[in-house]
């Protein structure tokens, strides 16, 4: 199987490898009627012997004799149509040739995973020899990278390569009509299957789609062995490397000697010790406190302290902000800023001062042009002068139970 | 990767005195963290270490809230360690052997799933976040784990369960997830790569080498000039 990363979600996905691929070719081929030795298929070999001698021989000359001949005999072929002289080929001829056309159609997704598999195996290979030659970074990259992308100088770089521009040549467009023209023929209708129809239409964005592919691997594996090369000579990954080195012969040793063993705190990365909050030591028996029985405390029992960090905590109710302007007016007209001067210390919060404007917009009142500055704690306990509006209370305030403010 | 969060001196009677107020009085009270960060804080402590995909509010809380938390960890004797590549954060004792020991050992882990982490973070040498995953198979497993085999061992059944039990130990770790996809397939986390740094590795090969009764390695040489100049290009580069 071979993995590889979905480019949409990132999921894992595997595919059979080139060589699974191959094993299913020869079975299919060794067990279906394609096996049969056919003309199309002598056919076949024909053209690829004689391409090779085309390559192979060095000889100018000969080479334009076999074409010279194979102009002769192609324009023996046209006289013969021309002249009507043809055997129109029969449906079984033109069974087997689409047969040796399926066949070489076949093993191209092997052939395309071959590619790709070899791509990834250069990958490694050059990674695995820069790790342990440690070749210094600069080298590395100029020895492997050159001037152009390090793969397309590999044999399987320079095929693949062959292939792509084969892909948008003039024998591509040739083969498109070819196929165009298969399927308009009453042989396609009457002899080849839904499934052989779409196969022809369908071939060329087929092969576009898998060298596609291998275009994607070749990119994905030139872009991760250059980052490769960049950051393999450095001191930090040589270092990691001889480490994993040294561990695992430690290992090899340990497995001699003793064979089962335990390895401490591996990663060091354990949760905060702590199991349950008992470890958290917030009461320890050493420490213990009596506490005093509830029924000790009579109802008035509660502490000054206590009083007053109630109302401060709880808000000063309009109610007794209420009952301290009645208490100074007593003595005549006061302003907000001595209602709120005559308010218990830790009570003078900035809710209380809202409380002594508030009464004294419903019931002094309020002279917007003037000001008098107060001193209000903050929740910190630190002092602070702001200045408030004037507020007169002239007369007493009526006493309603109120919330707090 | 790590760097230590700088603590305030205490300036004033209280820590509130130190920091502005509101126009009201209100302490802009640098003690409380946001529901989000302290969130984080708290899987942070309680887990091995957390990933982006796999606790995303904690991910983001810890981002959002790097500096503080950080301080925070700091207070307690912990460094945090962010790796931006590979989406992994975690917090380690910090390197200073008169400081308290907060953090819980883990189980020890056995010697084949010890040598098989090893060999995760070997694979992981020659790919970086940008690659596809790395995916272990029970055959590669095994293959791997035979090299430290007894040769005169012919109990195949009990190699096998060694094998399965070291697959086993370094799944609990969560180095390694079963793909749902694949039979006898593991999915590698890259969080591999920031766990098994270059530090655990030596402290690892030490424990081996005690083991085995043979002498621990000689400290390690000071670094080549070299290698240094090159690491501190790296670092440039980096930045």
């Amino acid at each position: 199987m071979v993995r590889s990363r979905d480019p949409e979600d990132g999921r894992l996905m595997y595919e059979l490898s080139d060589n699974a691929l191959r094993a299913l070719r020869i079975v299919r081929d060794t067990s279906g009627e394609s096996s049969t030795v056919s003309d199309s298929r002598l056919g076949s070999i024909s053209d690829a012997v004689r391409r090779l001698a085309d390559m192979a021989s060095p000889d100018l000359d000969a080479h334009i004799a076999r074409l010279d001949a194979r102009i002769a005999e192609l324009e023996e072929r046209r006289e013969a149509l021309l002249a009507g002289d043809v055997r129109p080929a029969t449906e079984e001829e033109m069974r087997r040739q689409f047969d040796e056309v399926r066949r070489l159609l076949a093993s191209l997704p092997a052939d395309f995973r071959q590619l790709t598999t070899m791509i990834e195996r250069r990958h490694h290979a050059v990674a695995a020899g820069v790790s342990s030659t440690g070749t210094p970074k600069g080298a590395a990259v100029e020895e492997f990278l050159h001037e152009h992308d390090l793969l397309a100088q590999t044999p399987e770089g320079r095929a693949y390569r062959g292939f792509s521009d084969l892909l948008v040549s003039r024998e591509a467009e040739s083969l498109r009509s070819d196929i165009d023209l298969i399927l308009d023929q009453e042989f396609a209708a009457t002899t080849l299957s839904d499934n052989d129809r779409a196969s022809l239409r369908t071939l060329m964005s087929s092969l576009l789609e898998e060298e596609h592919e291998v275009e994607a691997a070749y990119t994905r594996w030139t872009a991760s062995l250059r980052r490769f090369l960049t950051r393999s000579s450095g001191g930090r990954h040589q270092r990691l490397l001889t480490l994993v080195d040294q561990v695992l012969e430690a290992g090899d040793e340990l497995s001699r000697r003793s064979g089962r063993a335990m390895i401490e705190d591996v990663l060091g990365v354990g949760a905060l010790d702590v199991r349950d909050m008992s470890q958290a030591a917030l009461w320890q028996p050493s420490q213990e406190v009596k506490a005093h029985p509830l029924e000790a405390l009579a109802p008035s029992g509660m502490l000054p302290e206590d009083r007053e960090l109630m109302m401060v905590q709880a808000g000063t109710s309009t109610r007794a902000v209420a009952s301290t302007v009645n208490d100074l007016v007593a003595a005549g007209p006061t302003t907000g800023a001595k209602v709120f001067a005559a308010t218990p210390e830790a009570c003078r919060r900035l809710v209380v001062l809202l409380g002594v404007l508030d009464l004294g917009l419903a019931h002094g009142r309020v002279d917007p042009g003037e000001t008098e500055r107060v001193t209000l704690i903050t929740p910190s306990g630190r002092a602070r002068d702001v200045l408030v509006p004037l507020v007169h209370f002239d007369g007493p305030l009526p006493l309603k139970d109120g919330g707090n403010d | 990767m790590t760097e230590s969060g700088s603590t305030e001196p205490e300036a004033f009677g209280t820590r509130s005195e130190a920091y502005g107020e509101d126009a009201f009085g209100a302490p802009a009270d640098p003690e409380v963290l946001p529901d989000q960060a302290r969130r984080a804080l708290a899987t942070l402590l309680t887990s091995r270490y957390i990933t982006r995909s796999g606790h995303p509010a904690a991910w983001e809380g810890l981002i959002d809230n790097e500096p503080r938390i950080r301080a925070r960890l700091a207070d307690m004797f912990l460094d945090l360690v962010i790796d931006h590549e590979h989406d992994v954060a975690f917090k380690r004792q910090v390197d200073d052997p008169d400081a308290p020991i907060v953090l819980r050992r883990e189980k020890p882990l056995g010697k084949d799933a010890t040598l098989l982490l090893v060999h995760l973070r070997q694979l992981h040498a020659f790919t970086d976040a940008a690659d596809a995953a790395v995916a272990i198979t029970l055959n590669e497993a095994t293959d791997f784990l035979a090299r430290f085999r007894d040769p005169s061992d012919t109990d195949e059944a009990g190699f096998q369960r060694d094998v399965e039990t070291a697959l086993r130990g370094v799944e609990r770790l969560g180095l390694l997830r079963p793909d749902p996809d694949v039979p006898d397939t593991w999915v590698v986390s890259p969080a591999v790569v920031a766990l098994v740094t270059p530090d655990r590795l030596a402290a690892i090969r030490d424990q081996m080498q005690v083991l085995a009764g043979g002498e621990r390695s000689a400290p390690e040489t000071a670094p080549d000039p070299d290698i240094e100049q090159t690491d501190a290009a790296e670092e440039a580069e980096d930045a």
